[in-house]
């Protein structure tokens, strides 16, 4: 009996020894120029979405940055990140808001509430900017003297990325098979252009056209593809259709504009000029899990994230322009985006 | 904040539906002829659960129960048990892990059916009000041989049964908690010769606004949207229609609607669920002194409907289970006993928002022995199952166990089977990503125990009258191979696959202590939960879950206890600690370990057949900030008082 209760309380003596926490860091966050925020989505309904800074050139990583900074918690699904008029804008989707910061510092600046469940942030004009919104079936307008948000546009459907271009705001469209035009002048759509489903992302190359890849559906009625737009006709002079079961992701293109990268399982790249797909990746993947991927504009270095079993703290590896391994680091839950600093 | 002004309301409305109630079954009554008492009082619930010598084994009878008459099972095992609740908040959804295995590894059975959802493979514990049974039973371990899918960490078995002879009772009460927690419950029984019959109601409706701390700020927050409303309605009833037959038809009828919270980072929250059950039983039960003949069905039907006004796209899932089981029990002598049985399943499920119609249909047979020896020292049972379907066959399952008294008071247990799970109907035809050629979970269980108990004679009796010591241990050891996951294809679509292989093993440890005096009993209890269930396969290039502990699956929990009882007053304390629980797989984000004291004084007033319980209860005594899900708040120090009426005749 002795015995037994002695190991009783030896028990309760091991479970009451405390975890460590994370150490929060001694001084005041300080971003650098060519410095990388890599922004993690985390679990949805977690709130567990997180900063991630990573400094290439010391391999430096600071973890937490955001919450460590302003001691508050990011919020719900951390989507995306923007630098507009010097600020940084991460969206926080899930949290339906949008947290401003100084760049440099990360503290606070404000917060940008009264949205459903918004994606990507762009610049519109000189002070306002377009969200786009998986539910609200709208592109919110933000004035950005106050940051707050003026009026919407409707959009039928799951609007995703955008881009301006002949100062004309593209906007992808996740649920309808169109590419959605906007006039940011009167703030109305002005024109459509019919793709194809699962529309998510889109760049600009250096000859001024854009590029438009679409996932396809899951029910797999819709292949995913790859549209070339000529902006100033707003007519499709490319469109490549993937075979059945790839679902291509997170097109981006390089600093000069003229080198597409994308996810199809592994890290692959085409030429403005291609007219078919690669046959093989260019990087490719061990096991399926790259999730974010983007492209140094200044070195042209790649950057891609390795979401793991999305319930850990994902990698980031980063590669040269010729796909060779730089470094791989360890970022928050499901890393998804990456903003690169001036 | 405490109002019985509702409960007064809607006891009138009960009234009524009771005298109702009373009328019917007055009616009935004069169908019944009189006859000598033939047949010995028979429990409805399965004889099976005999099969199983070596597992180690919880009952809660109507002693502990009358504790928890508005309580749901969540709160049960969260106060007395081992088990893991992940709850999303009072009333939201509380799913259960035992001994480190998933939710979709311990079977929760009704009556000895299986009452998880076909779609999801989950038991809502939330839905489960402990008023409307007679017993809840936990039998750890795997025991799918006994029980079939599912059944690899335990089974937890609920249970209504007859009581012949046990005449006229009626039980009526009202409850009233903090954040507008209001609860009627009224129940009549008749029990006579050849006849019993029971019916049960309960009402819920927590308002549910709750404070809480978010994320450990300092500034209170106020729970929004999380507001729910449960009714369920329980009926039975048993007929002697011979010298050895009875049958049993039970009735089983529950709606809830719940508002689901918002996050405490999400800005609101629109979403609300709909739970609908209707499930019906019947047993006939043939029973001689050698032959024990059992043929029962069951006809489940369940319904979750979803809506979220920001996501505008509703889902409505419907299901419907047949279940027919026939076995035959023969006792050879008074040894050896042993049983056959056949059981056929078949679900239909039909869900608007992700895949039409679908059906299953299972088909398995068992067979079970047991041998017992004369002097009660040894007992030992074996069981084999094996289970067909168009789908991939689930493993054939053999499971054997050992209990074993060398001296008196000792009892030592060992005990091993086969275990496996298939994938549920959303495994296997979401869309997207089902996977229709998912493989069974399967592996091998296992667990060697002791209960040793101090008597009297053995040299406690000099200080008290009647008291007794019992501890127990047990070392169980587990592993899972096929485990499902959902995680993206190479197609990137997220895809159920059997992908982890979990190794679960621990410690099980309890003491309790137990006095009875003319006027005064008491009671004191410890227990002692350690859990190690680790992720043994990887498959991903840069995986740092490969040894590391379950997500949500806490390596120490233990809780005590106290309960004195004097003349009509009674007094029960209880202490339960929950360690830490990783949130993500590689072990690096966890929440807080917490404390959660609960209280209730207690005083029964009887008059000659008239006796009325009141009672006060204070949850979460010292105002404990605790989640068991990553930010889903849990309500701090809490109030509750009832009164609960019963007669008997």
């Amino acid at each position: 009996m002795k015995k037994l209760f002695t190991l009783i309380i030896l028990s309760l003596i091991i479970l009451s020894c405390e975890k460590e926490k994370m150490p929060l860091p001694s001084t005041p966050f300080n971003s650098e120029s060519g410095g990388v925020f890599i922004s993690n989505e985390g679990n949805f309904q977690s709130g567990n979405g997180t900063l991630v800074y990573y400094n290439p050139s010391t391999e430096a990583v600071i973890s937490n940055v955001y919450e460590n900074t302003n001691h508050n918690s990011l919020g719900d699904i951390c989507q995306s990140m923007n630098l507009i008029n010097g600020k940084l804008f991460v969206v926080v989707n899930n949290s339906g808001k949008i947290e401003v910061c100084n760049p440099n510092s990360l503290q606070h600046l404000s917060t940008i509430t009264g949205l459903t469940s918004p994606r990507y942030i762009i610049q519109a004009g000189t002070s306002k900017a377009y969200v786009s919104d998986t539910y609200s079936n709208t592109v919110s307008v933000i004035n950005l003297d106050n940051n707050t948000v003026t009026s919407t546009i409707p959009i039928p459907g799951w609007t995703e990325q955008m881009l301006k271009i002949n100062n004309k705001i593209y906007v992808t469209d996740v649920y309808s098979d169109y590419l959605y035009v906007i006039d940011p002048t009167n703030d109305i759509v002005s024109d459509s252009i019919h793709i194809s489903k699962g529309a998510g992302w889109i760049v600009g190359d250096k000859n001024g056209k854009i590029w438009v890849l679409c996932g396809g559906d899951y029910l797999q009625t819709y292949n995913g593809a790859l549209f070339r737009i000529d902006p100033s006709t707003n007519q499709i002079e490319l469109s490549i259709s993937f075979p059945a079961n790839d679902f291509p992701s997170r097109l981006c293109i390089n600093g000069t504009g003229d080198m597409l990268y994308y996810l199809n399982n592994g890290i692959f790249r085409m030429g403005l000029n291609d007219t078919s797909f690669p046959l093989s990746a260019f990087i490719p993947s061990v096991s399926n899990s790259f999730y974010g991927l983007g492209v140094n504009p200044v070195n042209n270095e790649i950057f891609v994230s390795d979401a793991i079993d999305y319930i850990q703290r994902g990698k980031v590896i980063r590669y040269d322009g010729n796909g060779m391994q730089l470094s791989k680091i360890t970022a928050g839950i499901i890393p998804g985006d990456f903003l690169f600093l001036p | 904040m405490l109002t019985f002004q509702g409960i007064v309301q809607k006891e009138q409305t009960l009234k009524y539906i009771l005298i109702i109630i009373t009328l019917i079954y007055a009616l009935q009554l004069k169908a019944q002829t009189d006859s000598t008492v033939l047949l010995k009082e028979v429990i409805i619930s399965s004889g099976r659960i005999n099969f199983s010598d070596g597992l180690k084994n919880t009952s809660y009878d109507s002693s502990v129960l009358i504790h928890y008459k508005f309580q749901t099972l969540s709160e049960l095992l969260e106060e007395n048990n081992s088990t893991y609740q992940k709850s999303y908040g009072p009333g939201g959804l509380s799913t259960l892990s035992l001994r480190g295995g998933s939710s979709y590894q311990t079977s929760v059975l009704w009556n000895g059916f299986p009452i998880a959802s076909p779609l999801n493979g989950l038991s809502d514990l939330s839905l489960a009000n402990i008023f409307l049974f007679d017993n809840v039973n936990i039998q750890y371990g795997g025991s799918s041989s006994l029980w079939g899918s599912g059944a690899i960490s335990g089974t937890i078995h609920l249970n209504n049964k007859p009581a012949f002879n046990s005449k006229l009772k009626i039980i009526a009460g009202g409850f009233a908690g903090s954040f507008s927690n209001l609860q009627q419950i009224g129940g009549i029984s008749i029990g006579l010769d050849k006849y019993y019959a029971s019916l049960k109601i309960i009402n819920t409706d927590n308002l549910n606004n709750f404070l809480y701390y978010p994320n450990n700020s300092i500034q209170q927050q106020t729970q929004k949207h999380s507001h729910n409303k449960q009714y369920g309605i329980l009926g039975e009833n048993h007929f002697r229609t011979g010298i050895h037959s009875l049958i049993s038809l039970t009735a089983f009828h529950s709606v809830s609607n719940r508002e689901i919270p918002p996050t405490p980072y999400q800005v609101n929250s629109d979403a609300l669920q709909k739970d609908n059950n209707n499930r019906f039983t019947t047993e006939y039960k043939n029973t001689t002194s050698r032959n024990e003949y059992i043929i029962r069905s069951a006809y489940l039907l369940e319904q979750i409907a979803y809506t979220d006004d920001f996501v505008l796209q509703p889902s409505d899932n419907k299901s419907k289970t047949l279940i027919n089981e026939a076995s035959w029990e023969r006792k050879l002598n008074e040894k050896h006993t042993f049983q056959i049985g056949i059981n056929n399943t078949y679900s239909t499920v039909d869900s608007s928002a992700n895949f039409s119609y679908r059906s299953i249909n299972r088909f398995s047979v068992f067979t079970l022995y047991r041998y017992h020896s004369s002097n009660n020292k040894l007992g030992a049972s074996t069981g084999f199952r094996k289970e067909y379907s168009r789908k991939k066959n689930s493993p054939f399952v053999i499971s054997f166990g050992l209990n074993y008294s060398p001296v008196k008071g000792l009892e030592l247990l060992l005990a091993g089977s086969k275990v496996y799970r298939n994938p549920t109907l959303n495994d296997l035809y979401w869309l997207p990503g089902g996977n229709p050629d998912l493989n069974p979970e399967k592996g091998f269980s296992s667990e060697a125990g002791l209960n040793f108990k101090v008597f009297e004679a053995t040299g406690i009796k000099k200080k008290f009258s009647s008291s007794e010591i019992l501890i127990d241990a047990t070392y169980f050891f587990r592993d899972i191979n096929n485990w499902i996951i959902w995680y993206p294809s190479a197609s990137s679509i997220w895809r159920p696959q059997n992908l982890l292989t979990v190794r679960s093993r621990g410690i099980e440890s309890g003491i309790r202590f137990e006095y009875s005096g003319s006027n005064l009993t008491a009671g004191l209890t410890g227990n002692l939960y350690y859990t190690l269930s680790t992720n043994e396969n990887t498959h991903l290039a840069n995986d740092a879950s490969l040894h590391k502990q379950l997500i949500y699956t806490p390596v120490y929990k233990y809780n005590t206890g106290f309960y004195v009882s004097y003349m009509s007053y009674g007094l029960r304390f209880n202490h339960a600690y929950t360690g830490y629980r990783y949130t993500s797989s590689d072990n690096l984000y966890f929440l807080e370990p917490y404390y959660i004291e609960n209280a209730e004084i207690e005083k029964t007033i009887t008059w000659k057949s008239l006796s009325a319980r009141i009672f006060f209860s204070i949850k979460n005594l010292l105002n404990s900030n605790f989640e068991s899900v990553l930010n889903r708040p849990m309500p701090l120090r809490t109030y509750q008082a009832g009164i609960i009426f019963k007669y008997k005749k």
